[in-house]
């Protein structure tokens, strides 16, 4: 252990100093018995190592003072060759175990670090919540002075990757939630109005496409409450969903329940009363959460009710 | 003509041992070391640090020569060092600085000794 700091520290010494003294330091420290001594020894080579970078600048750089030849007994000098370095085998393997280990780290780090130097876009798939259902599916059989939402953006690629990944659930499931039997009722509505024998002819609005869709669609509940219009009228709307027939009903001040039926996710049709429809504001919070406001439509005029 | 040493005069103790162990005979660092722990009776020890210090810096005055390895060493990583004419002029020089030191000290001792009445 001291033998290896004091090789650290001999490490650290100026070039020249190292290459030409430090042999012989490293013969000394291997000559000395004792832990004090040896951590002697270690403390002079780190004074040496301030000394030689703090107060011998000249020697630096300078090469190795040209030795003399010795002479031997015959008179003959003797030369020195430098041999042919070659690493061990084994520092190839740490060696090669180590960048292995750093290029790992590297690929680790530039993945998760909140720091996105490389912009590196891994797409993910997203389920997102369809704003409306498009106007081929329910304006067939309707009040043609009906009005329609603005066709919303081309689905972008995201999207696009997750409708494929819906349609491509194997048929072998398991029985679908209660949840999604309430949303197939409703779709069904939808589909009804719509136009005949959809589900049946297209293969893809089968059961995998009704399974899909009810993971989708929102529950009745966030629909329920009481709204309050208060400008040009006065006026309490109340919405109740009938768990028999999975419905939403609405009630104004002093008037009977009426019915609701499904144009889309978000806009239902007042039965019994013409040219009347009620349309949810979607919520801005999360998914589930109640709605807050809606539009009430009827005979031309425009209410928009918040809830209570 | 005699050279001038003022200038490096005067030696450091370290640099004062490391010449007079060289004066003898040719030393490696290790021998050295212990020459200087003889020399002082073990009341100044060199370290390899101060010692190759020295060292490097002695041999750049051309005070000392460097000899390489010798075959027959006990441990090859061992070099010798050896004293040149110039260091042992400048040894000299040190020594007799010295001298007139202790003379004086010596004169100044005696003069400072208190006289019986």
């Amino acid at each position: 252990m001291l033998r290896s700091l004091y090789r650290c520290a001999l490490r650290l010494h100026p070039r020249a100093f190292r290459q030409h003294f430090g042999d012989e330091m490293l013969s000394i420290f291997d000559l000395v018995n004792g832990r004090l001594a040896a951590v002697k020894l270690l403390m002079d080579a780190l004074v040496s190592l301030s000394r030689q970078w703090m107060l011998r600048p000249e020697f630096w750089h300078e090469a190795s003072p040209a030795v003399a030849p010795l002479s031997t007994s015959d008179g003959v000098p003797s030369f020195y060759t430098i041999r042919p370095f070659r690493p061990r085998s084994a520092a190839f393997i740490h060696g090669l175990f180590i960048s292995f280990a750093v290029f790992c780290v590297t690929c680790f780090a530039i993945r998760y670090s909140w720091i996105h130097v490389l912009h590196v876009h891994i797409p993910e798939v997203q389920f997102e919540r369809p704003s409306w259902i498009p106007p081929s599916h329910t304006t067939s059989g309707m009040n043609p002075s009906l009005p329609l939402p603005p066709l919303a953006p081309p689905p972008d690629r995201n999207r696009a990757q997750a409708t494929v990944a819906v349609t491509t659930i194997p048929a072998v499931e398991q029985a679908p939630p209660p949840a999604a039997i309430v949303s197939r009722r409703r779709s069904a509505r939808v589909s009804e109005r719509s136009g005949p024998a959809k589900p049946q002819n297209n293969p893809q609005m089968s059961d995998q496409g009704l399974r899909a869709q009810a993971e989708i669609e929102p529950p009745l509940h966030v629909y329920e409450g009481t709204y309050a219009v208060e400008a040009p009228v006065r006026l309490t709307i109340v919405i109740t969903a009938n768990p028999e027939d999975e419905s939403l009903r609405m009630s104004l001040s002093g008037q009977p329940k009426l019915t609701l039926e499904p144009l889309s996710e978000t806009k239902f049709e007042v039965q019994g009363i013409d040219n009347c429809w009620i349309e949810f504001a979607p919520g801005d919070s999360a998914p589930g959460s109640p709605v807050r406001q809606l539009e009430f439509l009827c005979n031309g005029q425009h209410y928009l009710a918040y809830r209570r | 003509m005699k050279e001038d040493f003022t200038g490096v005069l005067p030696l450091s103790p370290a640099a004062l041992h490391i010449l007079l162990s060289l004066a003898g005979d040719d030393l490696h660092g290790y021998a050295i070391m212990q020459e200087v722990t003889r020399q002082s009776e073990g009341k100044y020890k060199l370290g390899p640090g101060t010692l190759y210090d020295n060292l490097q810096k002695m041999t750049r005055r051309k005070w000392v020569q460097e000899l390489g390895r010798r075959p027959g060493d006990d441990d090859p990583r061992r070099r010798y060092y050896r004293l040149t004419a110039q260091g042992r002029s400048v040894l000299a020089a040190e020594i007799a600085r010295l001298a007139d030191v202790v003379h004086e000290a010596r004169l100044r001792l005696q003069t400072g000794r208190p006289r019986r009445a």
